[in-house]
């Protein structure tokens, strides 16, 4: 009986070596190299220049507390944490935005927005802070006025919180105390990162050439990584640490909202962009050297922005449901079957010709999402 | 101590002041020349701007020099359009080149004589990864 045990208790350790030995890295030296210029993660985080407040505490707590304050709003009726849920990753939950009345977007998650140069869908700013001015003013999201928010900050509760980092906004021109709001809105939402992944682990053991850490990282979700560099070409897109290049792109969602009616995505997106005051080569820029306004003055306005919307990072994506600009894939299945059996017809930017029909097998299709669900921190 | 300074003045007299096909990489003409373009590509990463300096080689005045790049398998070119400046000499600095997929790129060089209308286009290819 014993000698029994003993034996099965070695074939038991035997199995488990073999098992180990199996969880090898299967990734070609190519697709090593492609994965490593998907990290590091956390990204090192500048302060942003054109804002002085930023990485301030002060400002940070001061945006903290603003963020969730409806005082915001004209008439008490919202505040950002309405649509950006702290507990939902900053997101709303529903397909589109509930406003004053519906909107025609999906509520984005507030994730490391310091690695976008664009922002919003359609990249109506090119700076968190005047990203932040849009809802305020908006008559369908928060329709409050620069002098309502100047009031509020001359007499209001944050009167002196104001006052130790802006000076008395009594003294400043209505526009100046919204942008300066604005400002310390952009403090606190640029402190909400993602954190380390198992992905992450994976690609800094495969950095250091340490196989047996790497090796833990699942079969599946390797296999769904090789799919997302190769087959499916994902990567072309949703590229670097943060998985977007951060350009516009077509990836095959409709874009009529009903008869007569479009989401023009990144042509009206930059319309807004470049006849704003508020972008990196205007005046409320605080950087001396408007180092990040060579974008705004050198993108290139094409026809073929038409209906194209800002590529999404993919880190914490498995919690940040419903997907794309207009909410209409609920799940992380629903994106993969979508890129599966993409509809060629509906893509309309002519010829970028990467998006195709996939032809996964259902296998397939499980490791591409086991590879999506690997980006969460854990 | 001297070698340097004369090696200057040999350079200045002789128009072009930079050793050409010493450094970067040759771009391609497409039509036959005697001008030679020589480039050396800053370090790129996937949609960050990065810049490349240019040596034209053989008689460079009066040229008009425009940059452009391209993704031949996915046509395609930038979202931003790259700014050209001539630092004399033959040299010519080409900055806010953005290329925003892993890939290859294309560099379009185009090199416009001033009373030669036709212009000659210098190619070069990159892989980014
Ligand atoms: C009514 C719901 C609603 C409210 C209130 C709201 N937002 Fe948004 N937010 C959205 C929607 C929808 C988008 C997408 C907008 C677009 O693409 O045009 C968005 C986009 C953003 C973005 C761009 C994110 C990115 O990745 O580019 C930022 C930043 C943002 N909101 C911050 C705020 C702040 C700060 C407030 C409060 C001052 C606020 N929002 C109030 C719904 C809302
Ligand atoms: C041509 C560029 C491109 C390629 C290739 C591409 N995507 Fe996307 N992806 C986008 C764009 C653009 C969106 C947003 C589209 C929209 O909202 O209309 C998006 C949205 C998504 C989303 C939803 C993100 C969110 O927050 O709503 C996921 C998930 C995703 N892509 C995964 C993938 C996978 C997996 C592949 C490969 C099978 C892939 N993508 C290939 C451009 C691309």
């Amino acid at each position: 009986m014993r000698q029994l045990l003993k034996s099965t208790l070695a074939v038991c350790a035997l199995l488990l070596l073999a098992g180990l030995a199996r969880a090898e890295v299967i990734l070609t030296p190519d697709e090593i190299e492609q994965t490593l210029a998907h990290g590091p993660w956390p990204a090192v985080q500048a302060p942003d220049p054109s804002n002085r407040v930023s990485g301030n505490q002060r400002a940070i707590n001061l945006g903290r507390r603003l963020f969730e304050d409806p005082i915001l709003s004209r008439d008490g009726f919202m505040s950002c944490a309405t649509c950006h849920q702290p507990d939902q990753n900053f997101t709303e939950g529903l397909p589109r935005s509930m406003g004053r009345k519906l909107l025609d977007r999906n509520t984005p998650a507030l994730l490391n927005l310091r690695a976008h140069r664009w922002f919003g869908w359609g990249g109506d700013s090119d700076n968190l802070w005047a990203q932040t001015m849009l809802p305020i003013l908006h008559p369908d999201e928060m329709d409050n006025t620069a002098d309502n928010i100047k009031a509020t900050m001359e007499r209001g509760p944050y009167a002196s919180d104001y006052r130790l980092l802006f000076g008395h906004a009594a003294t400043q021109s209505s526009e100046t105390v919204l942008v300066n709001v604005a400002k310390t809105l952009a403090a606190y939402q640029e402190t909400l990162m993602t954190g380390n992944t198992s992905f992450d682990r994976f690609r800094d053991a495969l950095e250091r050439g340490d196989a047996l850490a790497a090796s833990s990282y699942p079969r599946s979700a390797q296999r769904g990584l090789k799919l997302f560099l190769g087959k499916g070409r994902c990567a072309f897109c949703h590229s670097g640490p943060n998985f977007t290049n951060g350009e516009f792109h077509d990836a095959g969602v409709p874009y009529f909202l009903g008869p007569g009616r479009v989401d023009a995505g990144r042509h009206a997106g930059l319309k807004t962009l470049l006849s704003s005051p508020y972008a990196l080569d205007g005046a409320f820029s605080d950087d001396p050297h408007k180092s990040g306004a060579w974008a705004v003055r050198s993108v290139i306005p094409t026809h073929a922005n038409f209906g194209t919307f800002r590529v999404p990072s993919l880190r914490r994506i498995a919690q940040t449901a419903p997907y794309m600009h207009d909410g209409s894939l609920a799940d992380l299945d629903a994106v993969v079957a979508h890129y599966n059996e993409i509809n060629t017809e509906r893509l309309h930017a002519d010829g970028e010709q990467l998006l195709r029909p996939l032809n996964l097998s259902s296998q397939d299709k499980e490791d591409l999402v086991t590879f999506l669900k690997s980006l969460s921190d854990d | 101590m001297r070698l340097p300074a004369v090696l200057i003045l040999v350079a200045g007299l002789s128009g072009t002041a930079f050793a050409c096909g010493t450094g970067g990489s040759q771009m391609v003409a497409k039509e036959p020349t005697d001008l030679q373009i020589f480039a050396t590509l800053e370090p790129i990463t996937v949609s960050k701007p990065f810049g490349v300096e240019l040596i034209l080689c053989g008689d460079a005045s009066d040229l008009t020099v425009k940059a452009d790049a391209w993704m031949p398998r996915h046509k395609h070119g930038m979202n931003y359009a790259p700014v050209v400046s001539a630092e004399g000499n033959g040299k010519f600095n080409v900055s806010n080149l953005v290329f925003h997929m892993p890939g290859l790129w294309q560099v379009r060089i185009e090199v416009r004589n001033a009373d030669d209308a036709k212009p000659n286009t210098y190619l070069l290819d990159v892989e980014v990864k």
